[in-house]
């Protein structure tokens, strides 16, 4: 079957698929199924493609287990030993124990961390280049690379953005009903829970009052799933745990449409002119809503609701972070509270008129890019140097003397250049000075760095840049006060020798050929 | 630059100008020229509203003689603020041209609630309480009571403007409502009167459509405005349903029984004044038999919503000048009323034939009837009644009397037990119905000699002269010149499946068809980027449809692409939905806004770019063609103008498309996808009802596609307009620069290039 091969860690006789009997075996990557009488493996089954496994229930008279992969076909196999029931289970638990290990052993890096990254790679040139000197030369270990080095980077390139909640988060979740008995079954993971909490503060909170006190994970959300979170159309509010969610949620939902009138742009009550006098009001019949279906507008309702959570979810973990920055900065200061919203608005109005109004292509927008002064100290700037004394002592007439007196040496300065230098010791001075720059061509008084062809000049800024990482990795661990410097300042001395070896030197062999061989090589 | 339109020195205070600027402003300056009215359509984005104010102002300091006001009337609070910003920008354009200072004034007006600075008064947030609010402080007497009495509470703004304000001049600049009230806290001053007052020295004066075409308000405001002023109504699609609704009242069982409590209380006043002081209502009647002219000289309080001159010159007749008569009379009207309301079917009739009902049965004359509400506005300045806020249902049966018995043509009076959606409410209400447009419009008309009516959708522009009933002297259609083809118009007229789709009454909830829209919609939101916005025909379609999207899982599909949101009926609801799709829209999250044409989300909402890249029109928007009220008016413009119902209807609804789908655009660097989801849009009289400029680009290969063709054509067009797009691209095609207009051949040309010809 394949072209190497692997060597068998568990093999169970005597196990039925498609009611034919075989033996089922486990090898390092893949599991597989081979009829009796037969040398090639009916079914194979890489670890990766394995989405679950589950067996039969205790009471089933047969005893099974069945492999799920990631496109949803699935394999059962059926173990039938003729030594009895109770070695069946053991064979089926064996199999079973020992397909979870080497599942979770064979199971892939999560592709999107390896993506990211490639792209980190990608993006930063210098980053890419040090990956390229280091990791392949294994003068570092990957895993070292991404922990030390790069981490660097992702701090210098800025705060991340986090990830919002999915807007379907919700919709993701598909029940699979379980066929016969009616049951329906919800696949809950961390990311959709996490997705829940971020959304429904409320039940957050809930969830951390209920579980596990009052009633287990799987209860909380089999309640969750009934409540009308997740169906929309659920219109009863007798369910307790949620009932006092769905308080609170209306508390938000009130005073977030409050809020809306501080937007003086987009608030529908405001931005029509009012009749004076008008009667409008006194024509409605019980209520806004008069000829809607109840139930629809409910639903309407809470979809604004859960789409508006949704953006909060996000806004919320900035605005933590916000904070958290500001108090780094100043941890003295207290944050001073929300600034009251009703100063602030007339300006940002005027800013959101001014943008509406604005035509861009109409205007002419060749400012020119004004560099801004930034002033650290600006006492400094302001003082200036102070005046010398000096300049005082001189008398305005002095200077008028002194300038004269300039003038006249000026206007009346003839040069006589043959005076200027001895012939011959100019002759001299000429000819040592053609000698040295006929010699300096090829070694010194030129800039080495100009003149090395272009492959040779960006590996030396490699080497040099990879070099600089390095030892600035080394001597930051000096002084070495605690173990883990010193431990590192070790594997850090040892990753330089290594790194010597490596690179440095048969890099500075490499040269000095080139160079000797080839002097010419040089323009 | 400055720019010679037609001989005139016109300042612009832009670099370069857009083709059809030039020409709608070579058009205006006809029409102002000829002193006469205009219709002007110019695509929404192209820069209206500063060409506009440009050429006035430049006529307004051209020829002081000719013109000397400019009343601009919009629809919104923010577009009114805009405008006073384009006003600034220009302003202070002209001065730096010119080097000297600009003695050009601009006031925006809006009602108290939006200018009072009183702190106890504004705190509330309601606009009616305000309003009574500051009765209640300002009214004459109750100032004049204050005079004799310390206790009684003043507005000390109020009377610092009274003092000083009225013989100051407001100094030159543009005032918006922020700058109205920082002047006015600096000053002490009143900065609503204060507006009110600066109205009529203004150059340029900005204020909503009710302080011209309501009656009611434009008595007040608008009374000393002069005849050479230029009137502008700018997005102005919409003006024949304002006209009609400012002069319509609508009456149920509630406002009568209000109005009767109203009356009571009336009474005791009447009584306590009698006791205490009986000369004054000896005065108020000698004042009635005096005439009406001099009643009315003081304060208004209430005003009469038309006021015809005979009845100013006539003496209020007898029988309801004492004050007690006239309160037992108008208690008879009302009894009248709910006596009319009691009934199990609905009732129409006219004017004339409720009149004679009315005398027949309740012994009212027409003649007192038409002094009703003149007669009550007298009663309360005599009575120096505050809080009239409580008074407002009286007022409306008074207005309803008087207009019901001023107007015998182009009313309808309709009776309805219950409610169209609701039957089994029992809820009369009697509508007073406007059913002629030009009626309330009419004294501006005749008023002013140049009116502008312009907007961004006006096709097709032969329906405004005659619905309301004017002859302009220019009429013209722009189309938006474009560089690259940043509209793309589609007809989707059926689904993958071939099922047409159409939002007619027989077929909007099969099935098929709300599963083939939600597609359409999963489809769109999956390549179009940011914002989409997608328009429904009606809320309660709009609510059955998302009601069935989720029962089939097409909510969940969308959330994967889009977050959603939902106009509500709530109007604070609907808010926090809109800015929520806009923050998702900012946030790159995308965004989908399912909104309700004619909704307050469709007419007063842009979508500029990010904020809607794509609009979708699910259906046509026809009103509700089984209301009574649309039947009567549709009656009457067949009787009056000649124009067949159909034809009103097909306007109506795709007026109001248009105005759905013109939301997306803003400026020629924006682009957006402009999607009409039905299959009824690719007949030719809908198709040709629409704005020349879509049509333009609604070749025929676009009027027939399925979801999956749309689609096809929607990915590579996105992918084109996401490239870079400079001026370089537009310098000579959609932009021009002064050089370039100046020979006659190019103006031609430019000329030529704005307007289309179809």
């Amino acid at each position: 079957m394949s072209g190497e091969r692997e060597d068998i860690l568990l093999q169970v006789n005597n196990v039925r698929y498609k009611k034919n009997n075989g033996q089922l075996y486990l090898s390092q990557t893949r599991m597989g199924w081979m009829m009796e009488d037969s040398d090639t493996s009916t079914v194979s089954v890489l670890y990766n493609d394995i989405r679950t496994q589950k067996i039969s229930p205790e009471g089933k008279p047969k005893v099974q287990l069945q492999i799920v992969l990631h496109d949803i076909s699935s394999y059962t196999f059926h173990f039938c030993t003729p030594e009895g029931r109770e070695k069946q289970i053991a064979e089926r638990n064996k199999v079973k124990e020992r397909l979870s290990q080497l599942m979770s052993q064979n199971r892939r890096q999560p592709p999107d961390e390896l993506m990211e990254k490639k792209r980190m790679l990608d993006e930063n040139e210098q980053l890419q280049q040090l990956y390229r000197a280091l990791v392949p030369t294994s003068i570092i270990s990957v895993d070292e690379f991404w922990k030390e080095i790069a981490g660097q980077y992702k701090q210098s390139m800025g705060p991340q953005q986090d990830v919002g909640v999915s807007g379907a988060f919700l919709a993701d979740i598909k029940p699979q009903t379980d066929g016969s008995n009616g049951k329906v079954q919800y696949n809950l993971t961390p990311e959709i829970m996490s997705s829940v909490f971020k959304t429904y503060p409320a039940v957050k909170k809930k969830h951390g009052e209920y579980v596990p006190h009052r009633m287990t994970e799987s209860e909380f959300w089999t309640l969750f799933f009934q409540s009308h979170y997740y169906s929309v159309h659920t219109t009863s509010r007798t369910e307790n745990v949620f009932s006092e969610c769905s308080k609170y949620d209306d508390r938000e939902w009130n005073r977030d449409v409050n809020s809306t009138q501080s937007d003086p742009l987009n608030n529908l009550n405001d931005i029509y002119e009012e009749k004076q006098l008008a009667v409008e009001d006194e024509l409605r019949v019980g209520g806004a809503k008069a000829g809607s279906n109840a139930i629809h507008a409910l639903m309407i309702k809470r979809f604004n609701q859960h789409n508006l959570n949704i953006i909060k979810a996000q806004t919320n973990l900035e605005k933590e972070k916000l904070l958290d920055e500001i108090a780094a900065k100043n941890p003295n200061n207290v944050p001073n509270g929300e600034v009251s919203q009703e100063v602030t608005q007339p300006k940002t109005k005027k800013a959101k008129l001014e943008e509406k109004r604005t035509i861009d292509d109409l205007e002419n927008s060749n400012k020119t890019e004004v560099s801004s002064l930034t002033i650290h100290q600006r006492d400094r700037y302001l003082t200036g140097p102070t005046e010398l004394t000096t300049t005082q002592s001189i008398q305005p007439d002095q200077i008028m003397m002194l300038n004269k007196q300039l003038t006249i040496t000026a206007s009346t300065w003839t040069p006589s250049l043959n005076n200027s230098q001895e012939p011959d010791a100019a002759y001299r001075s000429l000819q040592h000075f053609s000698d040295m720059c006929r010699r300096g061509r090829s070694t010194i008084g030129v800039r080495t760095g100009d003149q090395l062809p272009g492959n040779l000049h960006k590996e030396l800024g490699q080497v040099y840049s990879s070099a600089g990482e390095l030892l600035r990795h080394f001597w930051s661990c000096f002084p070495p006060r605690t173990p883990q410097l010193q431990e590192k300042l070790h594997k850090m001395h040892e990753t330089l020798c290594r790194y010597h070896n490596v690179t440095i030197r048969p890099f500075q062999i490499y040269l000095t050929e080139v160079l000797m061989i080839n002097p010419d090589n040089c323009p | 630059m400055i720019l010679d339109v037609d001989g005139m020195r016109v300042f612009f205070p832009y670099d370069f100008i857009y083709p059809e600027q030039y020409s709608y402003m070579l058009d205006l300056k006809r029409a102002l020229d000829a002193k006469g009215h205009c219709l002007l359509e110019m695509p929404s984005g192209t820069g209206k509203t500063i060409s506009l104010l440009s050429l006035t102002v430049s006529y307004l300091l051209a020829f002081p003689q000719t013109l000397s006001k400019l009343i601009y009337c919009s629809r919104t609070i923010p577009e009114i603020e805009k405008v006073i910003e384009e006003l600034r920008k220009l302003r202070i354009y002209i001065e730096k041209e010119t080097g000297e200072a600009s003695n050009i004034i601009g006031v925006g007006l809006a009602s108290r609630k939006h200018l009072c600075i009183n702190p106890e008064v504004s705190k509330a947030r309601d606009s009616k309480v305000i309003d009574s609010g500051c009765h209640a402080l300002t009214a004459s007497y109750v100032r004049a009571r204050a005079q004799r009495d310390d206790t009684i509470p003043q507005c000390e703004f109020f009377e610092k403007f009274d003092l000083h304000g009225r013989e100051f001049p407001l100094p030159a600049g543009c005032y918006n409502f922020d700058d109205l009230r920082d002047f006015g806290h600096q000053k002490g001053w009143c900065p609503y009167f204060l507006a009110r007052h600066a109205v009529v020295a203004a150059n340029v004066v900005v204020y909503s459509y009710h302080y011209l075409l309501d009656p009611k308000i434009s008595e007040i405001v608008s009374k000393e405005m002069k005849r050479e002023a230029c009137v502008v109504f700018d997005e102005a699609h919409n003006i024949d349903n304002i006209c009609v609704d400012s002069m319509s009242i609508n009456i149920n069982r509630k406002i009568l029984d209000k109005a009767k409590t109203a009356i009571t209380h009336l009474t005791e006043h009447i009584q306590r004044v009698k006791m205490s002081d009986s000369n004054r209502l000896q005065e108020e009647y000698n004042r009635l038999v005096a005439g009406l002219r001099q009643a009315a000289s003081q304060q208004d309080l209430i005003a009469n919503p038309i006021l015809p001159k005979d009845i100013l010159e006539e003496n209020v007749p007898g029988n309801i000048r004492m004050a007690d008569y006239f309160i037992s009379f108008i208690r008879r009207l009302v009894d009248f009323l709910k006596m009319r309301l009691t009934v199990t079917h609905a009732v129409q009739e006219s004017p004339a034939g409720f009149l004679k009902d009315i005398r027949a049965r309740a012994f009212i004359d027409r003649k007192p009837l038409r002094f009703c509400s003149e007669r009550l506005a007298s009663i309360v300045r005599s009575l120096e009644l505050t809080d009239v806020s409580d008074l407002a249902p009286l007022v409306a049966v008074a207005n309803f009397a008087t207009l019901v018995s001023t107007y015998l043509q182009g009313f309808a009076i309709i009776i309805e037990p219950f409610e169209d959606k609701a039957p089994n409410i029992p809820n009369p209400i009697l509508y007073l119905r406007c059913l002629d447009s030009s009626i309330a419009i009419k004294p501006v008309f005749t008023k002013f000699q140049t009116v502008v009516i312009t907007s961004g959708t006006l096709s097709p522009l032969d329906m405004y002269p005659k619905i309301l009933d004017f002859h302009p002297v220019i009429q013209s259609s722009f189309t938006m010149t474009l560089a690259r083809p940043c509209i793309l118009p589609m007809i989707v007229t059926k689904g993958n499946d071939q099922v047409s789709i159409s939002s007619k009454f027989e077929s909007r909830d099969d099935p098929a068809v709300v599963r083939n829209y939600g597609k359409l919609l999963v489809e769109m939101s999956r390549c179009v980027p940011d914002g989409m916005v997608c328009f429904f025909t009606s809320y309660l379609y709009l609510e059955n449809v998302v009601a069935t999207w989720y029962d089939h899982g097409i909510i969940s599909d969308l959330q994967r692409h889009k977050l959603v949101f939902i106009e509500t009926q709530d109007d604070a609801e609907t808010s926090l939905a809109l800015i929520n799709y806009m923050k998702a829209c900012d946030r790159g999250r995308g965004g989908l806004l399912l909104a309700v044409a004619r909704g307050k989300v469709s007419e007063g909402i842009d979508f500029d770019h990010h904020y809607g890249r794509c609009v979708i029109m699910m259906g046509i928007p026809f009103m509700y063609t089984q209301s009574r009220i649309l039947k009567a008016r549709l009656e009457y413009l067949r009787d009056q103008f000649n124009i067949r119902e159909n034809d009103f209807l097909t306007f109506d609804a795709m007026r109001h498309a248009a105005q759905c789908v013109g939301r997306v655009m803003r400026g020629k660097t924006d682009y957006g996808i402009m999607l009409f989801a039905d299959q009824r849009f690719s007949r030719a009289d809908k198709r040709n009802k629409l704005p020349r400029w879509i049509q333009e680009y609604l070749m025929d290969s676009k009027c027939n596609l399925s979801t999956e063709e749309a689609v096809q054509l929607t990915r590579p067009w996105l992918r084109q307009m996401a490239q870079p797009f400079t001026r370089d691209d537009q310098l000579g095609v959609s932009l021009l620069t002064l050089e370039q207009l100046n020979s006659a051949d190019s103006i031609a040309q430019v000329q030529r290039r704005a307007q289309i010809t179809l």
